[in-house]
């Protein structure tokens, strides 16, 4: 028993033992990243620098800096650190095989890879860790050390995190259908080891304090203490670290830097660069100084101080000082930030507002009431302070650091109103040192608003309750003045009858394409719609003009998805397949624009087979104009009666189109439709004004102004022209005998009379005999053209007569 | 120092540069994975792992068969030949508390005895100094020469971040060595003479005693974007491209006979034969 209890104590104490590691027993390699100043090397530019300039933000910079407070902190704990360099030249860029490589032949127990990732609007820690495939890690300890690493970086209150969960990730999994083979310098490493993408360089207030070498200690700092965590060392920091942030508690960053850039929560404030800090233990005595840099950052740390009690104080020439408590412990980071007040040794005044008028120079109904203050305004006490009336519903919105302030209107004043403004004397900046911050005078002003307050919808295509063309539809509303359209797909959606949305096509969507000042939002849907759905578009009443009127209401229009195709039921006459039939006859046009009228054969715009047959045009402003294209295809008879018609694609125009046949010298026009739609319609004309025993031929189209200021430039398609004919078809000429008769059966002519006939004979208009048959009373005619045609009947008795018949 | 780079597009025939004539690039019919390849001095067996040393195993060239040597981990990580390439010393490798520890091992090519020489530890061993007599071998910040039992440690580059990859001549009469910043150097085994051939390339090996083969790479901090390997000319710095733009080479590795071996990325391995003969 007693030999057992020996060795289990034996066990337990080589347990132990085997736990008990020191940092001097550590090797760890240190790779900071990239090296040298190339595109590789990451330049951001940040305020004052240019970009490329060596003096500001280089990835490649702050990694080393990393590295060798790195290699300091563990050197001087005991530990066997090794850099991958110690340089940030030209020629510093070393191949990612050797850094590797040279970490395995040390047989470290550790690889450390320094970088910083790219992201400009967010910030956050990222570890990538070797993986053999996606998903499976190389070592696990790799995973447990990134996941001790990320936890402590995110533990750091200096930066601004916006990702507040655990990120860390396999390098082949990060990479994935980005780059082979992952992550190139921990590739070929057997070694422990991880890549550390401490934060995010090309977020600005970030790459600021990248500048700040007490902020690249203090990450090292963590790297090192990570490790510590990670190997359970025995000996641990036995200080603990100050670290915090000077900066104006009212002012924002464009207070002293260009600030174009998004920033989140402490750093929308202006770091003070030049700022003292000290740290004074409990007999007031001063510990350690440190002065904030000039790089916009206001980062202070006073490294490795001793546990206890100590109080902080800041100031800065035109700042008030501020003193905190603070209480150190080992192996931790206290971190205490530092606001301070500017002066303002003055009372608040108003130096500029707008806008002042009378009723001779009335003001936009779109404005905004505008004050520009000799210093930064307190918002809470401004915004009391001020009253318009008429009330006005709106907001506040500030700018230049609290210099200037606009009262928006939520959606616009009223029209032909006089407004007056007031700002009372309690209106204060935020000096509550000073004893007098009130406004030093009370502010008064009138103005006179114009008579238009709102953006107009003139006309929009479908109407409500309209049909449109299912197939990829363009929808279109037109207004009195041009849009905003900035936030056009935030103003606008579709949806289908289960509220299901409709994707818009943006690239095929245009805006404000009219003339004389109309604006007009064409929007193109993804895609084809569901015949027989009914679907609704909205439009937001907050869709504004350019003067930023807005709409006021929403507009929503529903509509319902049909089949354009399954519209006619006519002859195809002609598909327009191959190629132009048309020709622009500028004898026949009057009243056009700069540009000539063409067509063309379009392979994009059709609705059947191949091709359409398009036309543009451009009319000249406000004139009666017409537009005429001969039709020089094959030819197609019409007689009275009939029927012509053809799939249209509308250009919502509202100019009309027409039709024209011509019998020799007499030229029909028919108006086919007004072109007050977007997209394939079918449209047709009943020809009833035709000669009647005339036949006709189709011989063009022409497009006919109408008096409308919008727009006189468009484009229509015509696709399938058909024709429906009069099945009536016989007309009532008859000469000769009397006795003899003839009639059209079907497909037949029939010929009754008391004695045998000895010859039919059918002859079209030219003259010329078509079709004839001797000894018998019938002639078919199912081979001939529509048209009109002279039946002769001769007798064997030797009578004769004829008769005008229509096919 | 006059460095000539020529760029000749390698494609499937054979083409000449000088007195260096270059073979056809031949897929070796290795599993998909294969890495860190190492071929024995006389270019009869090929040494190779996973990517992550994970394993070593040895390829007869002859007969295309293949032993495994070791399953564990880190044995691939560069193993050593003896002088007359039958034995293999390599070193496995466990961690203890999270603490790299490594022994020593052996392997015989001609009768498969395996055997374990040392215990693991936390010891720097120089398996170099196991193999044989004479050996140039880099050290970090030196670069250790031994000849007939007596090492001297050199730094022949007085301003050298570190050494990597150095090696003696088939012929023993020189050195090249990798310094990371600087580039690929040739020396006496003094260290006297050292002169740049390349100003970079991993993994240098001899393929004869005038050229020996080189990895250059370009990445981007993060990824390998471009990795081709050269053939030099360690007498005048001529550098002939063995591989395009397709391929991005991984490590290499080359004989004295001029068996030159490389891997691709993904762990695809190749063989060209270099004629080095004037």
């Amino acid at each position: 028993m007693k030999k057992i209890a020996i060795l289990l104590l034996a066990a337990i104490t080589a347990v132990f033992a085997s736990d008990a590691k020191k940092m001097s027993e550590l090797k760890i390699y240190i790779n900071p990243g990239h090296g040298g100043y190339t595109s590789n090397d990451r330049p951001i530019r940040i305020h004052p620098f240019e970009q490329n300039d060596t003096n500001g933000y280089w990835e490649s910079k702050s990694n080393l800096y990393k590295g060798l407070h790195m290699y300091h902190i563990l050197d001087s704990l005991g530990a066997t650190p090794y850099l991958s360099r110690i340089k940030n030249t030209e020629d510093d860029d070393r191949s990612l095989s050797g850094i590797a490589a040279e970490a395995n032949r040390l047989g470290v127990d550790l690889f450390f890879s320094i970088h910083s990732n790219a992201g400009e609007d967010v910030n956050t820690p990222l570890m990538l860790y070797r993986e053999n495939t996606i998903g499976t890690p190389r070592y696990p300890e790799n995973v447990t050390l990134s996941k001790i690493l990320w936890e402590n970086l995110y533990s750091s209150k200096l930066p601004v995190w916006t990702r507040h969960n655990e990120y860390v990730v396999g390098d082949l999994t990060f990479y994935d259908k980005m780059w082979q083979g992952g992550l190139g310098v921990l590739r070929t490493l057997y070694v422990v080891g991880l890549l550390s993408e401490g934060s995010m360089h090309e977020h600005r207030p970030e790459a600021h304090r990248l500048m700040n070498d007490d902020y690249l200690w203090l990450e090292a700092w963590h790297f090192v203490k990570s490790i510590m965590e990670f190997y359970d060392t025995e000996d641990r920091f036995v200080t603990g670290n100050v670290a915090g942030v000077v900066y104006d508690n009212h002012n924002k960053r464009e207070f002293i830097q260009p600030a174009s850039f998004h920033a989140y929560g402490r750093d929308t404030y202006a770091p003070i660069n030049g700022a003292s800090v000290e740290l004074l233990d409990k007999s007031g005595k001063v510990i350690q100084t440190r002065t904030t840099d000039d790089m916009y950052n206001g980062i202070f740390v006073f490294r490795n101080v001793a546990p206890g009690d100590y109080t902080l104080r800041s100031v800065r020439d035109g700042y008030y000082q501020e003193t905190k408590q603070v209480t150190v412990t080992a192996c931790n980071v206290t971190y205490q930030d530092m606001p301070l007040t500017l002066k303002r040794e003055f009372p608040l005044e108003v130096t500029a507002y707008s806008p002042v008028s009378g009723e001779a120079d009335a003001v936009s109904c779109a404005s905004t009431i505008n004050f520009t203050f000799n210093t930064d305004v307190d918002t809470e006490s401004f915004e009391k302070a001020f009253s318009i009336t008429p009330a006005v519903d709106g907001y506040f919105k500030y700018s230049d650091s609290y210099r200037k302030a606009s009262f928006i209107p939520t959606l616009a004043l009223e029209l032909n109103t006089t407004y007056t403004v007031k700002v009372d004397k309690t209106a204060k900046h935020p000096d509550s040192y000073n004893s007098n911050p009130f406004l030093k005078d009370r502010l008064e002003f009138s103005f006179v608003t114009k008579g238009r307050n709102r953006l107009e919808m003139i006309d929009r295509y479908p109407v409500d309750g309209g049909e449109v063309h299912y197939v990829a539809p363009t929808l279109e509303f037109r207004f009195d003045k041009t849009i905003n359209s900035v936030s056009i797909y935030d103003q606008v959606s579709v949806k289908d009858s289960k509220g299901k949305s409709v994707a818009l096509n943006k690239r095929s969507s245009k805006f404000n394409q009219l003339s004389n000042g109309f604006g007009n939002a064409v929007i193109a849907l993804s895609g084809n719609l569901s015949v027989g759905e009914t679907y609704t578009i909205s439009l937001s009443g907050d869709l504004r003009d350019r003067e930023n009127l807005p709409l006021g209401n929403d507009v929503v229009t529903t509509f319902k998805a049909s089949d354009a195709t399954s519209a006619a039921d006519a002859t195809v006459i002609n598909g327009f397949e191959n190629g132009t039939v048309f020709a622009y006859n500028p004898e026949a046009t009057k009243g056009i624009g700069s540009t000539l009228p063409g067509s063309l054969a379009s392979t994009s715009v059709k609705l059947f087979d191949k091709a359409s047959a398009r036309f543009t045009y451009t009319f000249a402003e406000n004139h009666d104009g017409e537009i005429v294209w001969d039709y020089t295809g094959a030819p197609h008879q019409f007689v009275n009666g009939d029927v012509i018609g053809s799939y249209i694609n509308g250009d919502f125009n509202n100019h009309e189109l027409w039709v024209a046949v011509t019998s020799g010298t007499d030229t029909k026009w028919a108006k086919l439709c007004d072109l007050s739609f977007l997209g394939w319609q079918y449209h047709e004309v009943k020809l009833d004004m035709l000669e009647a025993g005339y036949t006709y031929i189709f011989s063009g189209v022409k497009i006919v102004q109408k008096s409308s200021p919008i727009t006189q430039k468009g484009a229509f398609c015509l696709d399938n022209l058909s024709a429906r004919y009069n099945s009536d078809g016989i007309c009532d000429i008859t000469t000769g005998d009397t006795d003899i008769d003839i009639a059209k059966a079907g497909d037949l002519i029939k010929v009754t009379t008391d004695n045998e006939v000895a010859l039919i004979e059918i002859i079209n208009a030219a003259g010329a005999v078509v079709a004839a048959v001797t000894d018998t009373d019938s002639i078919a005619t199912d081979t001939l053209v529509h048209g009109v045609y002279i039946v002769k009947v001769s007798t064997k008795d030797g009578r004769s007569a004829t008769r005008r018949i229509v096919i | 120092m006059k460095t000539t780079l020529l760029t000749i597009a390698l494609g499937a025939l054979a083409f000449s540069a000088g007195a260096l004539t270059v073979g056809e690039s031949v897929r070796l019919n290795i599993e998909n994975g294969a890495h860190h390849p190492v071929l024995a001095p006389d270019g009869k067996t090929l040494l190779f792992s996973t990517v992550n040393h994970e394993g070593l195993k040895a390829y007869d060239m002859a007969t295309a068969t293949i032993t495994v040597i070791d399953d564990s981990r880190g044995a691939g990580f560069d193993p050593v030949f003896s002088t007359d390439g039958s034995e293999v010393y390599y070193r496995t490798a466990i961690t203890v508390d999270g603490l790299l520890n490594r022994d020593v091992r052996s392997f015989s090519l001609r009768n498969g005895k395996a055997s374990k020489l040392r215990k693991a530890d936390r010891n720097d061993v120089n398996l170099a100094d196991i193999a044989g007599d004479d050996f140039v071998c880099a050290d970090y910040k030196s670069i250790a020469v031994s000849r007939a039992g007596k090492v001297n440690r050199i730094s022949p580059l007085p301003d050298a971040h570190s050494y990597l990859w150095a090696s003696m001549s088939p012929d023993g009469s020189r050195m090249i060595f990798t310094e990371p910043f600087k580039g690929v150097f040739v020396a006496a085994l003094d260290g006297s003479g050292v002169r740049r051939i390349a100003t970079k390339g991993d993994f240098p090996a001899w393929a004869g005693n005038d050229w020996v083969i080189t990895v250059v790479s370009h990445d981007d901090g993060y990824v390998i974007t471009d990795a081709r390997l050269y053939a030099v000319n360690v007498n005048d710095g001529t550098m002939v491209s063995l591989t395009g733009e397709d391929i991005l080479v991984s490590e290499a590795t080359a004989s004295a006979d001029g068996t030159v071996i490389y891997t691709d990325i993904v762990g695809e391995m190749y063989m060209i034969k270099l004629n080095t003969a004037d």
